[in-house]
């Protein structure tokens, strides 16, 4: 079964890392956005080598979860 | 793995250290209330705002070159000032003779710490929240005051 994971770790300071592992292309920082754009500009995004890797196709477009996007500024 | 994201400064709880920064790297604060602060800097006109536990001057980070250079001198800045608050107190407090002085300053550094602590909380059910709506499962793990969240949809 395929797994998609994200960890979070919030430091003691406050700030914010996350790494992705098993979400295949754009829907890497689409993810990361709809998790953290209300929290931190996601700025610099280093991608990896799943990252470049296409995933599977969609079969309902209209399943598809809008993005929420970025900041606002 | 497919990304890794790390956030490039430390957020900006502390709105004294804020306002400093930002004169630090030449910003003209035009009005400031509890909340929001506007400001003049790079030739244009932003607003800080107070939300999620962090004052923040938000841009749209897709926008490749939208990210002001002015940003990362910011980040810098406040650490920076976050730095010369923390050894202002503690020197006041060295040679504070009064107890109602001292007091004083413990207030402020708690003060302080309890924006630390509310920045973290706020993040983290912030993120709870939204990994929830997004259909994962959500692991909490604390370890020396670091949050771990993991998240984890199969399918």
């Amino acid at each position: 079964m395929k797994e998609e994971r994200i960890v979070v770790t919030i430091n003691a300071n406050g700030t914010m890392t996350a790494k992705t592992t098993g979400i295949k292309g754009e829907r890497c920082i689409e993810e990361l956005e709809a998790l953290l754009s209300e929290l931190a500009e996601l700025d610099e995004i280093q991608h990896t080598r799943e990252y470049k890797e296409k995933d599977a196709p969609v079969k309902n477009a209209s399943q598809q979860r809008q993005r929420l996007g970025g900041g606002n500024q | 793995m497919s990304g890794v994201w790390r956030e490039q400064s430390v957020p900006m709880t502390d709105k004294e250290c804020a306002l400093l920064a930002l004169e630090a790297i030449g910003a003209v604060v035009t009005d400031h209330s509890e909340t929001q602060c506007s400001l003049r800097i790079g030739g244009r006109s932003w607003t800080m705002r107070h939300t999620n536990g962090r004052y923040a001057i938000r841009y749209n980070p897709r926008n490749r070159g939208s990210r002001p250079s002015w940003m990362d001198g910011l980040g810098e800045a406040y650490a920076h000032q976050i730095a010369l608050k923390q050894e202002r107190l503690a020197r006041r407090e060295q040679v504070a003779t009064l107890d109602a002085d001292r007091r004083a300053i413990q207030q402020e550094r708690a003060a302080m710490e309890t924006e630390r602590k509310a920045l973290i909380e706020t993040r983290k059910a912030t993120v709870i929240k939204q990994a929830k709506a997004l259909g994962y499962r959500v692991k909490e793990t604390v370890q020396n005051g670091e949050v771990r969240l993991v998240l984890v949809k199969t399918g």
